[in-house]
């Protein structure tokens, strides 16, 4: 495959437009020969993150960019936003309170970590970029 | 990814059988919890999800799943799942929806379980 070919993507932070996230993701694993429960993993994964985007980046623009770059090795997605960011460790922290008082909410970042092989998250007062890999 | 058509599929004393939607977001979750309750006023206790149409699910979702799991256990009953997939299963996991509730292959094992 030559040269990581890349898809962008720039979706609004509309109700289930994840949804369409998916429909690219889909079809880049398809293309690359991911098999169904990786690419079904991918899925849920980006929607997690786009979810998460929409409900906690505070971005005025109001829209996501997603980048898909695909390879030998697999797909890398990273999903920016234009919001206030956030400090990682205290949303864990956060999370994690909130989970030992019966919180049921506040998965998204467990999930992402746990359906995909990689994820990195870059937080600044610019935005938020979060790297997600997933190796064939 | 429609989320049209009838959640109910099964009727039988006080066990109901759902069909959960293509794709269980918080809107589609609102919907089965809203038929369970409705279902649960006129007696029914065990509910089993077969969410054999289910592609894709949200922790949003899964959320107000767990909230009905809980609901059913609370009025002396069940919540449990049939023909979900792996994917679907493995994030049921992770969020520990299991340690409440069952998944079967098949809805016939879910029914039979329920006997």
């Amino acid at each position: 495959m030559a040269d990581k070919p890349n898809v962008d993507l720039t979706i609004p932070m509309m109700p289930d437009m994840e949804l369409t996230a998916i429909t690219v993701a889909e079809s880049l694993g398809v293309f690359i020969g991911l098999d169904t429960e990786k690419i079904d993993e991918v899925k849920m994964a980006l929607i997690e993150a786009c979810i998460n985007a929409f409900e906690h980046s505070k971005s005025s623009e109001r829209r996501i960019n997603l980048n898909f770059q695909i390879s030998d090795r697999g797909m890398v997605i990273s999903i920016s936003d234009g919001g206030q960011g956030f400090d990682l460790q205290e949303a864990l922290e956060r999370i994690e309170e909130k989970r030992n008082k019966g919180e049921k909410r506040g998965w998204g970042l467990t999930l992402m970590s746990e359906l995909m092989d990689e994820v990195e998250v870059d937080s600044s007062e610019e935005g938020t970029l979060v790297k997600m890999t997933k190796y064939r | 990814m429609s989320n049209d058509g009838s959640l109910v599929s099964t009727v039988s004393g006080n066990v109901a059988v759902l069909k959960s939607q293509n794709y269980v977001n918080d809107k589609a979750a609102d919907e089965l919890a809203s038929e369970c309750t409705k279902l649960s006023t006129d007696g029914v206790q065990h509910f089993i999800v077969n969410m054999q149409d289910s592609k894709m699910v949200n922790s949003i979702g899964i959320a107000i799943v767990i909230e009905m799991i809980e609901d059913a256990i609370e009025g002396g009953g069940s919540l449990s799942f049939c023909c979900v997939s792996a994917t679907i299963a493995k994030t049921f996991q992770i969020m520990g929806l299991r340690q409440l509730s069952s998944i079967y292959e098949t809805e016939d094992e879910a029914v039979n379980s329920v006997g």
